[in-house]
């Protein structure tokens, strides 16, 4: 592994940020390591989704830093940033529900060439969306809905994906196959941001894990050790064995 | 915060995060501007104001003298200057108080879709259902 290959895909460093008058990250340290799992965890409330959407430049940081592949990123526009290669999961449904599940995969494609590529990536990652290609996407299910959404993050061989909450609503059955693909997408090299609430949905498949409080960062570490630390925070009492 | 270090490397995947450095390389970035929405809109609305005041500044200038020499420069001053900020004050208003509530709109259309999409499929499911098992019309009465 060369020097290069320890740079982090994303880094947020001191970050803050506020809608209009109100703040609501009071200094944000994250980091997520090249091709690994990071699951940021917290209750409802804290800032997660929007600390993702400082990661993905759809809300500009008050203060601090976001890096992402090593660069230098405060400010540079969501859709520049998706257009590099940092794609969002958002949290519900990112679908068009009125369009097919093959519509929705073909406007995450450049041209009718590629078009068929993401297909054929599409249906081999997930036969499901194969067999509903021509079933409007607001007839599926819950999950094949995140299905979708995944696939069409995909679409582009992204370098860093950010998923925010991708069990809502969903059976746990179908919550461990999803993150079972998660998984798998990011021995393929992928950088995987996971937003999740319920914790051990996705502590099964993320090599670390940080924990959310009040919009700061509290604990982070590989996510066996943030296991035995989520209970007692998630209840208010301390004595953790996670790292600050 | 201790940096968590990656996990072991895969050499048969391609180097995406130095294609993304490499996207991002041409990237304008370094600081942004935080909420440049609210900044044009108070700007906006300063001008207006401004312009209201430099009117009555230069009514109040010109009425003390009764020397048209002496008004013209009132009139340029007050009035010309607070209508060219009247006009500029109310293009950023109407701009971007408009583009606020033009995306509002775009976003309940959506989300009234989708609301719309699954009372349909929610119908459709009840009356799969009521097929099914003509026998049990309780299922045609769920909400």
């Amino acid at each position: 592994m060369t020097g290069d290959a320890a740079r982090p895909a994303l880094e947020l460093r001191g970050v803050r940020a506020a809608y209009g008058s109100i703040e609501v990250l009071h200094g944000v340290d994250l980091v997520v390591p090249p091709a690994s799992v990071v699951a940021l965890l917290g209750p409802n409330g804290v800032g997660k989704t929007t600390t993702l959407k400082v990661a993905c430049g759809l809300v500009t940081p008050t203060a601090g830093c976001v890096h992402v592949a090593g660069r230098h990123v405060n400010g540079a526009g969501a859709h520049r940033l998706a257009r590099a290669g940092v794609r969002t999961v958002p949290e519900g449904r990112g679908v068009f529900p009125n369009l097919t599940v093959a519509e929705n995969l073909a406007l995450a494609s450049a041209d009718r060439r590629h078009a068929a590529t993401v297909h054929e990536q599409a249906y081999a990652r997930f036969p499901r969306l194969g067999e509903r290609a021509r079933q409007s996407a607001g007839s599926l299910s819950g999950g094949e809905q995140q299905m979708l959404a995944l696939a069409r993050a995909l679409a582009t061989d992204p370098a860093l994906l950010l998923v925010d909450e991708l069990s809502m609503g969903l059976a746990p059955l179908l919550v461990e196959e999803l993150y079972e693909q998660v998984a798998t997408i990011a021995r393929e090299g992928v950088s995987i941001l996971v937003v999740e609430q319920f914790a051990h949905t996705v502590l099964g498949v993320a090599h670390h894990a940080a924990l959310m409080m009040n919009g700061r960062v509290q604990f982070s570490g590989p996510s066996a050790e943030i296991a035995g630390a989520l209970d007692a925070a998630y209840l208010g009492t301390t004595g953790t064995g996670a790292r600050p | 915060m201790t940096d968590p270090a990656p996990p072991p490397s895969r050499t048969d995947q391609p180097d995406r995060l130095a294609l993304l450095e490499e996207a991002l390389a041409s990237l304008p970035a370094g600081g942004g501007a935080h909420g440049p929405e609210a900044r044009a809109l108070a700007v906006g609305t300063i001008l207006v104001i401004a312009s209201v005041v430099l009117v009555i500044a230069g009514w109040y200038g010109a009425s003390g003298t009764l020397d048209v020499g002496e008004q013209i420069p009132y009139l340029i001053s007050g009035g010309v200057a607070g209508l060219v900020a009247a006009v500029i004050g109310s293009v950023l208003f109407l701009r971007y108080s408009m583009g606020r509530y033009l995306r509002y709109w775009i976003i309940r259309l959506v989300h009234e879709d989708r609301e719309q999409t699954d009372r349909v499929v929610a119908a459709l499911e009840r009356v799969e259902a009521a097929v099914r098992s003509p026998r049990d019309e309780r299922a045609l009465d769920r909400p």
